[in-house]
């Protein structure tokens, strides 16, 4: 009977402390879960840029994916002037993003980020 | 106490025990097995992006010269690149960008190149329209569908003496041509004209021919860097420009006789024996002197002393006069030169124009 109240209090020692521990143990593994296929993803994205071509119209950038996911195009900067965009890229295939940008004047200097936080960049002279 | 040992029980404590053992150590499994397959998910991924990486450190090319060629209709746009790398490449995309960087023409293209292998790529095969950005330096740039890119640019001011096209970057083959009449050429009957002898009354009948011999020289300038091949099928050109008393002479005749195939084209190839070179920022002059042309008078379709009907239908003459008349007359002709070249290894046609010329032809005496 001793025996059976012994076990019966680590069994419940166990839950409390199972129960105490439960939101960062959730955390924790939704941290392994999410960091581990969000790095999956971005290692999987590559864009690389181009063509960039700046006239009174504003700055053209020519982005193709060359990648293994379709990737969604959400800021350009040139110059440190960003500009918000939602352009998606399927595979193997290249746009051409226009930004609003002012005064800029060469050499520029070109970030294109995706939603997924990748990023590339480029300097154009 | 009984002498019998009875076989021991397991506590209740051990059954919950080992049951909440067993529960801790699946709930546990589970876990790892949750987070093991992310990982091994995410190696995958780092596994094909690395091996993308490494195709992509493989490709190495070079665009190594770029020109703006004048051709037939308009404009050509040549591209020299080499696969340099260890793999096969595949150009997606080509870009001319004017240099000053404010406009930008993209090709979409589908180049594949296996390694060592080089081509001279054609961009207007890929969009007819030619740029309009090209109206002084250049650049292009070539990428394959893996992000890798080469690119060069094409100075304006490397355009030679005749670089005067308003494209500009244009490595014209230029050339002028001179075509003269070396005689005054003699009518020859096709049959005995002696009745006409004795009348002293000369004109020529139809299916009478002459013969006309004349000058030809051209000259080929050519401002690129590499030799222009000329092909010995290039063509002389030669248009009757008839006079309007020529012309009313032709309809008459034409009536008389039935109507008849008339001709204002002389089309023959040059007596070129072989390819005529050009080397690179040379000029070559070729002379033709007596370059025989042969005239033929009109033919008639009914019958006429006897001869048969569309007799001299299928004479072999260059060009179609009307009947000619008893004394000497003159033919005026225009000239040019149909050059095919080839540059680059391909081939291209240009025309050189030439003036005009007279050519007197005579009855015969």
């Amino acid at each position: 009977m001793g025996s059976l109240i012994t076990t019966m209090i680590v069994i419940s020692l166990f839950l409390v402390v199972y129960v105490t521990s439960l939101p960062a143990m959730e955390s924790f593994l939704g941290n392994v879960v999410f960091t581990t296929q969000k790095q999956s993803k971005t290692i999987q994205e590559d864009l690389v840029i181009e063509q960039v071509a700046v006239n009174s119209s504003g700055a053209f950038v020519w982005v193709a994916n060359v990648g293994l996911v379709p990737v969604t195009v959400t800021e350009v900067y040139v110059n440190g002037q960003g500009t918000a965009v939602n352009v998606p890229l399927g595979l193997s295939s290249t746009v051409v993003i226009k930004a609003s940008v002012s005064g800029v004047t060469p050499p520029y200097y070109v970030v294109v980020v995706t939603s997924d936080g990748y990023s590339t960049s480029v300097t154009w002279s | 106490m009984s002498g019998v040992r009875r076989r021991a029980r397991p506590a209740q404590s051990t059954v919950v025990g080992a049951m909440f053992f067993i529960v801790l150590v699946f709930f546990s499994l589970g876990i790892l097995y949750y987070v093991e397959n992310n990982y091994v998910l995410y190696g995958e991924a780092t596994q094909r992006a690395w091996q993308l990486q490494q195709q992509r450190n493989d490709q190495r090319f070079t665009v190594g010269e770029a020109y703006v060629l004048p051709a037939k209709g308009g404009y050509k746009t040549l591209f020299f690149v080499r696969n340099e790398g260890g793999t096969p490449i595949d150009i997606v995309n080509a870009y001319l960008c004017s240099v000053n960087g404010g406009k930008v023409s993209r090709y979409s293209t589908n180049l594949y190149l296996n390694p060592g292998q080089s081509e001279w790529v054609n961009l207007t095969d890929y969009n007819s329209s030619f740029p309009s950005v090209l109206n002084g330096d250049y650049n292009v740039s070539l990428w394959t569908s893996l992000g890798v890119g080469a690119s060069t640019i094409v100075v304006a001011t490397a355009l030679g003496a005749f670089g005067s096209s308003p494209e500009g970057n244009v490595y014209p083959v230029a050339g002028s041509l001179s075509v003269s009449a070396s005689k005054t050429a003699v009518g020859v009957p096709s049959w005995p004209h002696w009745w006409f002898r004795v009348l002293k009354v000369w004109w020529l009948q139809p299916g009478d021919f002459a013969l006309a011999e004349v000058n030809v020289s051209f000259t080929v300038v050519n401002n690129n860097p590499y030799p222009v091949m000329v092909y010995p099928n290039s063509s002389l050109l030669l248009y009757w420009i008839p006079t309007p008393s020529q012309l009313n002479q032709l309809a008459v005749d034409a009536s008389s006789y039935g109507s008849a195939f008339y001709s204002g084209v002389i089309g023959a190839a040059l007596p070129l024996n072989e390819t005529l070179v050009v080397n690179a920022g040379s000029v070559e002059t070729v002379t033709i002197p007596n370059y025989t042309i042969m005239l033929y008078s009109l033919t008639w379709l009914g019958t006429v002393s006897g001869k048969a009907s569309g007799i001299f239908k299928n004479h072999p003459a260059d060009i179609y006069v009307p009947i000619y008349p008893s004394t000497a007359t003159n033919y005026t002709f225009a000239s040019k030169l149909l050059l095919s070249y080839a540059l680059f290894g391909k081939t291209y046609d240009m025309y050189l124009n030439n003036g005009y010329f007279t050519v007197e032809i005579s009855p015969p005496s």
